[in-house]
């Protein structure tokens, strides 16, 4: 089996990593038991306006997009030789939840006037995510022939070599 | 006169340029179309994004504004049982429950709108408790002017009505749902004088007693909301209602 590039690996960690967060982000904007205010905390940027589209949490969208990302990692892994079109999908998801992140920031602080670590940590990660991503795309995408795997194929090279 | 006829006669030449121009002109298109392959992988995604996002903003704004419309609630259950001022039940109840909330916090509004109907018609209709809400309005300047709004409405006798009226209308902390303006939107659908309302709350009629409210609440170590005292006891915090019931059926006689 060939060797997946390292940030091909990286990503679907961090995907993972988001879903956690996300996850916990969504448990708690369904959590209807909160019993107790403190300050500037996760329960204050939850109950904001602007935590939900449509009725909708927010955080469930952030948790679809990260086991959107997730699995379209994943289905990388097993059709590498679709690589390209899965990372350009991926590199447009992190791209967009990178962009409504930095909205939701600028809500967290210049609106709600709360910052919600765990949200703050989802705009890491999916920062880092789109990043990564636009990365490997630029990897998969250079002049090379595209059917060609990124991962070298083993010993072809040495085969063609004269023997002394 | 074509170039080719000046050229000397080479058997199996032209068809060789000709096989090698057809390659070259395949390897061309091909790579032409691996260039606009590339191009399409970058610049779809980077557009649809730039439209999504764009979307989900506009979206987002438009539910937030939204949720801004004022609405009244029952408030039935509370003018069902004896009520003065910011008291609710029998005056001589054997349990006196203190309640200490923020109107912009929102595990106030959890637990009035969960939890306290059950602790009203389980304790407070029976006789068994006496419950006072005080302020500690500690979130931000929107708290203490929901407030100061409240107090303006108890001088109208109408304390608990517009009390449930502010739950009802949280939508957020320091986003407008508390501003000045939204108050005598409030006041209006819980109807009380609204002039009158206006300028108790321009006027700060009842700003000293908030804020000697809250001096008092810290004074008592009251750190979060809601806090609750039970016959006098020391300010403590739920994580169920069972905590708070446990409470009551202890100090009950």
């Amino acid at each position: 089996m060939n060797r997946l590039p390292r940030w091909s690996l990286a990503s679907t960690a961090l995907a993972f990593a988001g879903v956690g967060v996300a996850g916990y982000l969504t448990l708690v904007a369904f959590d209807q038991s909160l019993l107790v205010c403190g300050l500037g905390d996760c329960s204050t940027v939850q109950n904001s306006p602007y935590a939900k589209i449509a009725g909708v949490p927010i955080a469930l969208l952030g948790l679809l997009m990260y086991l959107a990302l997730f699995a379209l990692s994943l289905a990388r892994w097993r059709w590498w030789q679709k690589a390209d079109v899965l990372t350009s999908a991926n590199a447009g998801i992190a791209l967009a939840g990178t962009l409504y992140s930095a909205y939701l920031t600028y809500l967290e602080l210049f609106v709600i006037h709360a910052i919600c670590q765990w949200c703050v940590t989802s705009a890491l990660i999916v920062t880092g995510l789109m990043l990564v991503e636009f990365w490997g795309l630029r990897q998969l995408l250079r002049p090379a022939p595209l059917s060609e795997p990124v991962t070298p194929p083993p010993k072809r090279g040495r085969r063609q070599q004269p023997v002394p | 006169m074509s170039t080719s006829r000046e050229l000397p006669p080479r058997t199996g030449s032209r068809a060789e340029q000709e096989r090698l121009s057809r390659r070259a002109q395949r390897k061309l298109e091909a790579e032409r179309r691996a260039r606009q392959r590339r191009r399409l992988l970058v610049i779809v995604p980077i557009v649809i994004a730039l439209v999504a996002v764009g979307i989900g903003v506009w979206w987002n704004q438009r539910s937030a504004q939204e949720v801004a419309a004022v609405q009244m609630p029952d408030v039935s259950k509370y003018t069902s049982v004896p009520h003065d001022g910011r008291f609710l039940g029998d005056p001589n109840a054997p349990v006196h429950v203190i309640e200490w909330g923020d109107y912009q916090c929102p595990a106030c509004k959890s637990f009035e709108q969960r939890f306290f109907p059950t602790i009203l018609e389980q304790y407070i209709a029976t006789g068994k408790v006496r419950w006072e809400f005080r302020d500690f309005a500690f979130i931000g300047p929107e708290s203490a002017r929901a407030a100061e709004a409240a107090y303006c409405a108890l001088d109208q006798g109408k304390f608990w009505e517009f009390h449930a009226a502010l739950y009802a209308n949280q939508t957020g902390e320091n986003v407008g749902a508390f501003s000045d303006r939204r108050l005598e939107e409030i006041a209006r659908v819980v109807g009380l004088d609204v002039g009158q309302f206006r300028s108790c709350l321009r006027d700060g009629t009842h700003k000293e007693d908030v804020q000697q409210m809250v001096r008092e609440a810290q004074s008592l170590g009251v750190r979060a909301t809601p806090s609750f005292s039970v016959n006098g006891s020391a300010p403590f915090t739920i994580r169920s209602l069972g905590d708070l019931t446990q409470r009551i059926e202890e100090a009950l006689p």
